[in-house]
């Protein structure tokens, strides 16, 4: 970041200053122009306005959610079938039997059977070629794959921040035996092979939770939200800590104390506006590894059972044509690199447009 | 140091009675009926009465779980597998070698990578070879395992044709009728998995160290030492690298010790036949015992491991030694 720039940024705290100059240097009466303070934010979103690459990955993060949940129902209009429709006898390749390749023209019967006379007959065009064997569409179910994925890792996040920053502004804040059971307890979470129980975890209550999905989700997506969540919570856990035990001994929180601002309160709407930072910034990157997380555990067959895409069952199912259509594994691969990438520039940005001292 | 290492020990156990309890309560508790997996395709009435009598679940549950702790410590034993009725300790002690091979070796590889790529990009910000490190980093953090691993086979394996596509060799006394053995082949076979399965760590660590070295170069320590006339080699090694890379100790144990679950991704990509691989067939099989066996084994592993670096780090740093 250039230095220059920073420099000229008229800063909160000596806006009192510069406007008291700006009055004694004014030639004319009137003529002053207006010195007003930037606000925390302002300065904040000027920082990361000048960070492309952040804004790229911002940017792309937008665009992701509209092609998830508004595209790919319009792409399924479009296209006339849907994600998990199948076409077992007619999305294959006449000569080798494989599914077919990108960019696909093929007519089909209903159910997908082949054509026969006296029935109506469908074109139906694949866009990325079918998925497996029994014909469905690979690009539909990259477009639902996306939702899936989303919906996991940012249900996921929202959870283990949830429970990070109760536990973890409720161990700063109180201290003592409480904030050594807590910690206690962040120790033990860190010590397991978190990996080994998410998988053993999603595997035991999975069957259990698979059906639940409030209506809105997916199969399977609040499983994963709720066995991710509860193993993700202690990272975000120790970082509030740590933020609530050096702002509670500051000025502010003693002054409030004084007047007889209660705990509850003074966590609120004292402690609480300091650590949006840190909660948007590691939101940010969590999200990121869980969707490499979510993809994992589908691709092992233990998170989003099929037919339900997700970019992590259709990478588990890319193996199977290895040899003869390697771009099977590429489309899922990317749309996970792209999306964490996007996921964690975005999360760098925000962290040194919030503390620029930080940054190198 | 005594008291620091009695604390070690006594959180070492508190540890290991915690995650036997969770997950007893995960494998045993939770899932609908044991008995009924347990006796698998043969489900008749009085094949589950017994199984249940077998598996003690027809006794209160602090019960349950003091005879498995007993069998565990006293006995030493993981039970038998629902499957196939195998030893379960035999089961991991095929199994536990491979990812003990596929792990060091990554984390050795891992180091190799980032090491240097690290401190050449402190000493040179800004420079290309600083910029392409920071873009490898954010490759490696963004990209999967898996996909790098299936993309890795695919154009190294099959495309080239210089490494294997998949597959293990046992590096010594390979069992009979095995396609391949020896050392050679063992690194042969691994030397994919071990990249795959580095880079992520090596991306995190690059960071890190980068991040470390940087500040460490503008301590008052370094500035005095070069004030002082020592050549800059010996600033280097004495003064900066030494302190740079305490935390990459620490951090090592702790990454290793995640590493081991990570390794489930590799091994199924690689068809590694380790803790991971076996894992997920006993998931699919519904093999409670097994899944169960290899959870505790690799907990037991970390906390072990952890103690290790944890003693190792107050040999390095005498800070921890004086108090």
């Amino acid at each position: 970041m250039p230095t220059s720039e920073r420099d000229r940024e008229v800063l909160g705290a000596q806006a009192g200053l510069a406007s008291a100059v700006a009055v004694e240097t004014g030639s004319e009466l009137g003529e002053i122009e207006q010195v007003r303070a930037r606000g925390y934010w302002e300065q904040v979103w000027r920082r990361f306005r000048r960070d492309k690459v952040a804004i790229g990955g911002g940017i792309f993060i937008v665009l992701l959610f509209l092609i998830a949940f508004a595209g790919a129902p319009l792409a399924k209009d479009w296209l006339g079938h849907g994600p998990n429709d199948v076409y077992p006898g007619t999305a294959l390749d006449p000569q080798t039997q494989l599914p077919v390749g990108p960019w696909a023209h093929f007519r089909s019967g209903p159910g997908g059977l082949p054509c026969v006379s006296g029935i109506p007959c469908k074109s139906q065009l694949f866009i990325l070629g079918a998925d497996s064997q029994l014909g469905r569409d690979e690009f539909l179910r990259l477009l639902y794959g996306a939702q899936t994925s989303l919906e996991v890792a940012i249900g996921a996040t929202v959870l283990s921040m949830f429970l990070g920053v109760l536990l973890g502004a409720i161990a700063g804040y109180f201290g003592g035996v409480i904030d050594a059971l807590i910690s206690r307890l962040t120790e033990i979470v860190m010590a397991f092979p978190i990996l080994l129980f998410i998988v053993a975890l999603a595997s035991t209550v999975g069957p259990r939770l698979n059906d639940f999905t409030l209506g809105i989700f997916g199969k399977g997506v609040l499983t994963l939200v709720f066995v991710i969540g509860l193993f993700a919570w202690y990272y975000p856990a120790r970082i509030i800590r740590a933020q609530i035990l050096s702002l509670r001994e500051k000025e502010f929180v003693e002054a409030a104390r004084m007047v007889g601002a209660s705990d509850w309160r003074i966590i609120r709407s004292h402690l609480l506006p300091h650590l949006v930072a840190p909660i948007i910034v590691y939101s940010s990157l969590i999200i990121a590894q869980n969707v490499l997380l979510e993809a994992g555990l589908s691709f092992l067959g233990i998170g989003i059972p099929l037919p339900t895409a997700s970019w992590g069952n259709l990478l588990s199912s890319a193996p199977d044509y290895y040899l003869t259509q390697p771009w099977l594994m590429l489309w899922p691969g990317f749309a996970v690199l792209l999306a964490t990438l996007a996921f964690n520039l975005l999360g760098d940005g925000l962290r040194d447009a919030f503390d620029p001292r930080g940054a190198h | 140091m005594i008291r620091y290492l009695i604390r070690r020990l006594l959180w070492a156990v508190v540890l290991f009675v915690a995650i036997t309890i969770i997950t007893y309560i995960i494998f045993f508790m939770i899932p609908t009926d044991p008995a009924r997996k347990a006796c698998g395709q043969l489900v008749t009435p009085a094949c589950v009465k017994s199984a249940r009598h077998y598996l003690g679940l027809d006794r209160p549950v602090y019960i349950q779980y003091y005879k498995f702790l007993e069998r565990l410590v006293v006995h030493q034993s993981l039970g038998r597998s629902f499957a196939n009725r195998q030893n379960i300790n035999s089961i991991i002690g095929r199994a536990a070698p491979i990812t003990a091979s596929l792990v060091f070796g990554g984390a050795v590889t891992w180091l190799l990578l980032a090491i240097p790529i690290g401190i050449l990009s402190a000493l040179r910000p800004r420079t290309l070879l600083d910029r392409s490190a920071m873009v490898f980093v954010l490759v490696g953090i963004s990209a999967h395992p898996v996909w790098i691993g299936l993309i890795f086979s695919w154009f190294f394996g099959y495309k080239l044709g210089i490494t294997p596509i998949a597959g293990y060799c046992e590096a010594f006394s390979p069992p009979q009728g095995a396609a391949c053995g020896g050392v050679v082949q063992w690194f042969y076979h691994m030397i994919l998995p071990w990249i795959t399965f580095a880079i992520l760590f090596a991306a995190l660590y690059v960071r890190m160290i980068r991040a470390n070295v940087m500040e460490t170069l503008n301590e008052d320590y370094v500035r005095t030492a070069r004030a002082k006339g020592a050549p800059e080699s010996r600033v280097m090694f004495k003064h900066v690298l030494r302190n740079a890379m305490l935390p990459v100790v620490t951090m090592l144990g702790m990454d290793i010790a995640l590493g081991l679950g990570g390794a489930v991704f590799t091994e199924s990509v690689y068809s590694l036949h380790g803790l991971g691989q076996t894992l997920v067939q006993s998931l699919s099989g519904d093999d409670l015992p097994t899944t169960q066996g290899i959870v505790v084994f690799g907990t037991l592993a970390i906390i072990v491991f952890n103690l290790i670096v944890d003693l190792l780090y107050a040999f390095i740093d005498p800070r921890i030694r004086l108090t």
